[in-house]
């Protein structure tokens, strides 16, 4: 009772020197915002660095677990419903498909150790290592794919991700997830426990990437169906057969903790003990915990990274997301090429990155981004559709022009839109940035902002009720079909509501017909096809996010990757 | 009483079956459906509104959700965490929220009622200046302001006290945020006890008392604050659902899965059920609030009994 008290009493002074501090920075400026008070703590904090990574280090020799900061909760541990890049994250940790990926990003083999494909690249027969285990000793068999392909492809099951089956070619796909046919039509067939034969309705260019994902992950079927509702939503109801398996997880928690998992056939080659991933909203509490030891990679944003950019431990990389506008080509003067065109080159790309957002993205003038997939003969797809297109190029003198030009073609003197974006603070920023832009180049243009939370921005732009809207596309694939398919006609991701059938022939036959069976002509094509955007200006593109991190120099060999599974801890060695 | 307590409770509840119906109507009328989502299809979504029987007209939808509420059953999450049930949700981060609201309520009304004593017993001695000076600063400043001092000067600085909530240790990691949550009711509290104690000390049933030689700690405690608790009381009662609910920003900072985080990602995600379920907590724990603060009137002022009674 005595030591209770006395604590109380400590604290209490404590909390008053912390009063006292507060009211002296308050003092000196009217008003202190959170903003302010969570820069000066961080300049403080950057002068302390120095010796908190001391602490750090004697503290975190240790353990031999990774500490993991994530900003988002995970929304789901069965591989059939988790959406988010948390759940994609945690999962691709302790779960292994056929494939895996390689330093590099490109596909490795996963639990499966050789593939067969037909001579007419429709059936493709997969052998699984006869040493891939569960982590309760079961075997991984083919019947444990056949069982969660189904449940993917399967409309009750609903899950997010249920269109990769039909991305992946699999035979009888569309009927399946329409629930015109029964799941059991789907082509995939277990032949023996270890073989696993696949069917496909046309040949289907990125199906070893696709097995990264985490929707064709295996599952247990015994093992899912004795958990019946309760499935992957406690340690006792997720069985992984990945490195890692978990050990600490509940719905909505802000920790999951992952385990070495012994059973996994890599296991000799895992060093880790553990992973541990604290979801953290609030950045500044993360840096500090970062500097506290608590962490070993925390992401930044903000203020923070203008703290920390010139830190060792700094890095930024890309998350594969690319934040682009979209006209609605249907409403009056966005169906001008000359509008358009105007919009698109008379705002300050650079400026947006640097001045604006400050955390490593860089600007785009192009849709594909850089190092997304690379053609046949290991050239990307920027090397052979170029850096950037004209009609994407910042350059107020020639936007003026057009803009005058289409002004004059519409009979009109002045137009005035409205830009569509989402609340957060950073597309916030970035939409007041180009209403400036816009009005200061452009005379005779009034933009309104209308900012809205983004299931309900999601919700206008896919019913066309919006003039201008800031969006993102992250991609699915390493294939530049995942961000060339989404504008063919009638795609619910074409909220320009652009329609040109030559545009959506080349992209069918890109993915179904004739083009599919000749790569290099596909690759062509898919050029061919991103120009075609860029000279109609069915979008105008801005940047390619990136994630700015902080990582204990402790840590080596984190994978990242941009697209699908973010990252794998598979090598990861602390010292 | 007996009554009384019974018409009240019915009141209650049909209060809670309003509140459950203008937030469905209001959700209805909010753009964007839970799974609005870059990557699902028109169609996609339609079958998982029909999964969710979020097709079914509202009036459908509210009836089923009472029905399903009557046997203790929220429904599941769409979006925070797909297909888990809000019983589930519940069960893990609402203790974490009380457990914290209780920790700030306790310490903020007993710092509170000790510094409002003695700042009206010592009028106008250094304790009241300290008071006063707490009062306005508690107040005045935002709860998330203290939490970052804490967090930096005791969590960071000094080590004190982990900077991350951790489950594991509850009463080491719900301190810092107890404090900052707190700081607002030791304020309210402090300042209200030493205005009333001041009134009751004034007053001639204090001079009669004194007169008949009752003196001391008993004039104190049986006559003077025993009157002066009732207004502590009234705004008491709504802090403490405030605190329990459990605060947006503090829980941020310090990472605790609490409700009020879970409240905004709902809100914000359009996760209808999770929305609901907690502000049906939300309301149930204020009619219960307010109905024991009534019967404590009674408790703490025969008269207000005595009245109840002539009903």
């Amino acid at each position: 009772m005595k030591i209770r008290k006395w604590m109380a009493l400590a604290l209490a002074s404590a909390m008053c020197g912390g009063l006292l501090a507060g009211c002296s920075s308050g003092s000196s400026e009217t008003e202190t915002s959170a903003g302010e008070a969570q820069t000066e703590a961080a300049g403080a904090e950057s002068e302390a660095a120095g010796e908190a990574q001391g602490e750090a280090s004697a503290e975190g020799s240790g353990d031999n677990v990774l500490r993991y900061h994530v900003t988002t909760l995970v929304d789901s541990m069965d591989p059939a419903l988790s959406n988010d890049y948390t759940s994609c994250g945690v999962l691709s940790q302790c779960m292994m498909g056929l494939n895996t990926k390689d330093a590099s990003g490109a596909p490795a083999y996963g639990v499966a150790e050789s593939k067969e494909v037909s001579e007419d690249g429709l059936t493709l027969t997969w052998k699984i290592r006869e040493d891939a285990v569960w982590a309760n000793g079961d075997p991984v068999t083919a019947h444990d794919f056949v069982y969660a392909w189904r449940r993917v492809a399967d409309p009750a099951t609903a899950s997010d991700y249920q269109f990769f089956i039909q991305t992946a070619c699999i035979a009888n796909a569309e009927a399946v997830m329409s629930g015109e046919a029964p799941v059991e039509e789907l082509g995939v067939v277990a032949e023996d426990d270890k073989t696993l034969v696949v069917t496909l309705s046309s040949p289907c260019a990125i199906f070893d990437y696709l097995m990264t994902s985490t929707c064709f992950l295996p599952l247990n079927q015994s093992f899912v169906e004795s958990c019946g509702e309760e499935f992957a939503t406690s340690p006792e109801t997720i069985l992984c057969n990945g490195p890692f398996k978990v050990s600490g997880y509940e719905p909505s928690t802000m920790t999951v903790d992952l385990v070495k998992n012994d059973a996994f056939f890599g296991a000799d080659d895992v060093t880790l003990d553990g992973v541990q991933f604290q979801i953290i909203l609030d950045s500044q509490t993360a840096a500090l915990s970062f500097e506290n030891g608590d962490l070993d990679v925390v992401t930044l944003n903000g203020n923070l990274v203008e703290q920390y950019r010139d830190d060792p431990r700094y890095s930024t990389r890309s998350d594969g997301y690319n934040w682009y506008l979209c006209p609605n080509l249907n409403k009056e003067g966005l169906n001008n090429l000359n509008i358009r065109m105007a919009l698109a080159k008379s705002y300050d790309k650079e400026a947006i990155t640097t001045r604006v957002l400050k955390d490593g993205s860089s600007p785009m003038d192009f849709f594909v981004p850089v190092g997304l997939a690379t053609n046949a003969h290991g050239e990307d797809f920027r090397d052979a559709a170029g850096d950037g297109y004209e009609s994407w190029t910042y350059d107020v003198a020639a936007a003026q022009e057009l803009w005058q030009a289409g002004l004059d073609e519409l009979g009109v003197d002045s137009l005035s839109y409205t830009l569509m974006c989402e609340d957060t603070d950073s597309c916030q920023a970035v939409a007041q940035f180009l209403q400036s832009e816009w009005q200061t180049n452009l005379p005779g243009l009034t933009i309104e902002l209308q900012v809205l939370p983004k299931k309900a921005r999601l919700e206008y732009m896919q019913n066309g009720e919006y003039d201008l809207g800031l969006t993102r596309w992250g991609p699915d694939y390493a294939d530049p079909m995942t961000d060339l398919d989404m504008w063919v006609t009638g795609s619910s991701t074409n909220y320009s509501q652009y329609s040109n059938p030559e545009y959506d022939e080349i992209i069918d036959s890109a993915k179904y017909g004739d083009l599919a069976l000749d790569q290099d002509a596909r690759w062509e094509a898919l050029v061919n096809c991103e120009k075609m955007l860029a000279d109609e200006c069915v979008l105008f593109p801005i940047y390619g996010q990136s994630a700015a991190v902080m990582t204990n120099p402790q840590v080596q060999g984190i994978q990242y990757y941009s697209v699908g599974m973010p990252y794998l801890f598979l090598n990861v060695t602390k010292n | 009483m007996k009554k009384y307590i019974g018409k009240r409770i019915l009141i209650s509840l049909f209060t809670l079956l309003i509140i459950i119906l203008v937030l469905f109507l209001l959700l209805q009328l909010m753009p964007g459906s839970p799974f609005n989502d870059e990557k699902l299809s028109p169609e996609q979504i339609a079958r998982m509104q029909e999964k969710y029987g979020l097709d079914q007209p509202v009036i459908i939808q509210f009836l089923t959700y009472v029905k399903n509420l009557c046997v203790g059953d929220f429904g599941v999450s769409y979006v925070i965490s797909k297909d888990t049930p809000i019983s589930v949700l519940l069960k893990t981060r609402v203790p974490v929220s009380f457990g914290i609201g209780l920790e700030a309520v306790t310490f903020g009304a007993i710092v509170g009622l000790i510094l409002g004593i003695l700042a009206a017993l010592k009028h106008n001695s250094w304790w009241d200046t300290l008071c006063t000076v707490i009062s306005v600063i508690g107040v005045s400043l935002p709860s998330y302001v203290f939490a970052l001092g804490l967090a930096y000067f005791v969590g960071f600085k000094a080590q004190w006290l982990p900077l991350l909530y951790d489950a594991d240790e509850f009463i080491a990691s719900s301190i810092m945020p107890m404090l900052a949550l707190s700081m607002f009711t030791v304020a309210t509290v402090a300042r209200f006890t030493r205005t009333s104690l001041l009134e009751v000390l004034d007053s001639d049933y204090m001079l009669l008392a004194e007169s008949k030689g009752i003196t001391g700690r008993t004039l104190i405690t049986r006559h003077a604050l025993r009157n002066a608790l009732i207004p502590i009381v009234t705004v008491l009662a709504p802090l403490i659902v405030d605190l329990m609910i459990g605060s947006l920003v503090i829980e941020k900072i310090f990472s605790i899965p609490g409700i009020g985080s879970l409240m905004t990602s709902a809100i914000q995600s359009n996760d209808y059920n999770v929305t609901i379920s907690l502000a049906f907590i939300y309301s149930v724990m204020y009619i219960v609030l307010m109905l024991t603060v009534d019967i404590l009137y009674g408790i703490i002022d025969p008269r207000i009994r005595l009245t109840k009674k002539a009903d």
